[in-house]
């Protein structure tokens, strides 16, 4: 007894059909551009051979405007579980050659499924978003069935990491399931992402737009900060979704991944102190910094292209996994701006949310002055700072290089933010203000009866530079934990790490904070 | 010359006023945040046109990223520059800032004088692709 043979070949003739997507085709058009087909990119994403595919057979539902006539292949999208570094991540990857990608009723649930799987397990969830939109023969269905996935990013969001890729179209409505997602990758050329398009924009307000300008990847990603990562291509894309994922824990009640080296070498690193410019007003390149603390110079930059004078990514010291927030004095001049607040904010809260450490390197002259700014709300923006950094429960380790003045020392997790240990280099300049201001403030009187103003002004200033804007009065007050050497960043820092690595801090219960929006 | 109408409380009167002196600032363009980085390798931005400057400016114009006095001005017309290349030095916020180039291309025009004082946003010099 053996099973029959034509049940086999039916099998077969029925997976043969539903890889095909939407036809030879139409997949060797998709490669012409560029790009690599729906199922390639899963390949490229996943460990070979560990994707295990749910819902291969899934057909649409609809039976209006005679699509009950066609066959769509697995309505248009692939769903699974695959192996990443050899843990489990859940994926969808849209096809773009089936209807042109677009989403219906049963589409919709297969992405829902793997979600409430990875919900369940405890597992990253990746989408790859390559769609024309709602499938309009749907209706309401297809409308609902984003709201469906759209629900599900918020449940999961904060429980598992999640990774959206635009490896094609993703307008309109479907945008929202990227942008609830934690980071976006987006792939430089055939890739979009709007709300409304250029059309839409022209028939409602009679302005034209490009799409370069409003959907294309330099604009999401320099201009509004929708995206944190531009890929070369879709395997780029799915090479920098490993990386993330490297640094991340499979979800919120796990550790993130820390190799720690069983030895810390406490070796000063004299090209530490030899990066210091010799004039305060010359900046130091802060990337030039965290190439030398980390390890191997490793350093996973994110949302690299927007509001460049505050750095963020993921890096390693000694194997510990760790989230740098630091000022870009070559740009801007480190201030803090609208960007920069919302930039670091959201990395603070992705970090606590998933338990890894913050690093943050301080050299801020203040909040960037401006009527753009103000109107814009750095009130309101730059409060969340404050709020992501006080609120985290993770370890906090804060390094002082050069500036920290007034409000925005605060924002770069001082002392008072609940850092757990703050540094800093003998360069540093901690005050409530620069020393010409201060002194137009507290010598007001003074300078109006000086002979020589200017005289006056300058002895003062150097005066008040030196009692005032030095770590050493900080220091004296125990809001510093100690004055280091440049040099000794790397090695203070990696001990300071595994110090603080089992501390876990008890807030009250409450429903959540109210981060300033 | 400026016509209002007025009302206060239920009477409304319609007044011609002669504007002495104007002191509101001329309003600014979005801010830039690009202009002034050094490219990153990934940057998609093209050059200094449209992706990376707000809608009013013209194409190959590197606007100021910031308020500031130009400190110095490394480039003249003519000049030929690579993506990286320093092309002005911007004082703000007590620090010297670098505008540098964020693509290949020449000089066309230089647009401000060493000591002026600039905007956010305002054309520093136009490159040419």
């Amino acid at each position: 007894m053996t099973i029959k043979k034509k049940l086999i070949d039916e099998l077969t003739d029925r997976r043969e059909t539903a890889f095909a997507g939407g036809g030879k085709e139409r997949l060797e058009k998709q490669r012409s551009r560029g790009q690599l087909t729906a199922r390639e990119r899963l390949d490229a994403l996943f460990d070979p051979e560990t994707l295990q595919e749910w819902g291969l057979h899934v057909e649409h539902a609809c039976h209006d405007f005679g699509m009950e006539d066609r066959s769509l292949a697995c309505d248009a999208v692939v769903t699974g579980i695959g192996r990443i570094g050899g843990k489990a991540v859940a994926a969808f990857s849209q096809d773009a050659t089936v209807g042109g990608g677009a989403l219906g009723q049963r589409h919709a649930k297969k992405i829902c499924d793997v979600m409430d799987y990875a919900f369940e397990c405890g597992i990253p969830f990746v989408g790859i978003n390559d769609s024309g939109g709602a499938r309009i023969q749907e209706a309401v269905e297809s409308l609902s069935g984003y709201g469906q996935v759209f629900y599900r990013n918020v449940v999961l969001s904060g429980c598992v990491p999640q990774i959206a890729v635009i490896a094609g179209n993703c307008a309109g409505g479907a945008a929202y399931s990227p942008a609830l997602m934690d980071f976006l990758i987006m792939t430089r050329e055939n890739a979009n992402m709007f709300i409304c398009g250029p059309q839409v924009i022209k028939a409602a307000t009679g302005v034209d737009a490009t799409m370069q300008e409003i959907g294309g990847a330099a604009a999401n990603a320099s201009i509004s900060g929708n995206v944190h990562f531009v890929a070369d291509n879709d395997r780029h894309a799915m090479a920098i979704a490993q990386d993330l994922l490297s640094y991340l824990p499979a979800n919120n009640a796990e550790d993130p991944p820390h190799q720690p080296s069983r030895d810390i070498s406490m070796d000063a690193d004299e090209a530490l102190n030899e990066l210091l410019p010799s004039e305060p007003k010359e900046p130091l390149d802060i990337l030039a910094v965290i190439n030398r603390i980390v390890d191997s110079g490793r350093f996973l930059e994110v949302h690299q292209l927007f509001a460049p004078n505050l750095i963020v990514g993921f890096a390693r010291i000694d194997g510990v996994v760790v989230g740098i927030i630091a000022n870009q004095p070559t740009v801007k001049a480190g201030t803090l701006d609208i960007d920069a607040s919302d930039k670091g904010a959201r990395f603070i809260r992705f970090c606590n949310a998933f338990n890894i450490p913050l690093l943050t390197l301080v050299d801020v002259p203040g909040f960037l002055p401006g009527i753009n700014q103000e109107r814009g709300g750095i009130i309101r923006h730059g409060a969340k700072m404050l709020f992501a950094y006080a609120s985290a429960t993770v370890p906090k380790l804060t390094v002082i290089t050069r500036k920290a003045y007034g409000g925005s020392y605060l924002a770069m997790c001082s002392r008072d933010m609940g850092a757990d240990m703050v540094f800093a280099w003998p360069t540093a300049e901690i005050a409530v203000m620069g020393a010409d201001g201060a002194v137009n403030v507290l010598y007001r009187k003074e300078l109006k009866a000086a002979e020589n103003q200017s005289e006056f002004r300058e002895k003062a200033a150097a005066e008040y530079r030196d009692r005032f804007a030095s770590p050493y009065m900080a220091a004296s007050h125990g809001m510093i934990t100690d004055v280091i050497e440049p040099s000794q960043t790397r090695s203070v820092v990696s001990l300071a790490l595994r110090n603080t690595l089992t501390k876990r801090a008890i807030r009250p219960p409450k429903k959540h904070g109210l981060i300033p929006l | 010359m400026k016509k209002l109408r007025i009302t206060v409380g239920k009477k409304t009167y319609d007044v011609t006023v002669e504007v002495l002196s104007d002191d509101t600032p001329a309003p600014q363009p979005a801010a830039v945040s690009a202009a002034s980085a050094s490219p990153p390798t990934s940057d998609a931005a093209d050059g200094s046109t449209t992706s990376s400057t707000p809608r009013t400016l013209a194409a190959g114009a590197v606007g100021s990223p910031m308020a500031g006095t130009v400190k110095s001005i490394l480039v003249k017309q003519g000049d030929e520059v690579t993506a990286g290349k320093p092309l002005m030095i911007l004082e703000a916020m007590k620090m010297e800032n670098q505008i540098t180039a964020s693509s290949t291309g020449t000089v066309k025009n230089v647009n401000v004088r060493e000591g002026a004082s600039v905007q956010e946003g305002e054309t520093l010099l136009v490159i040419e692709r």
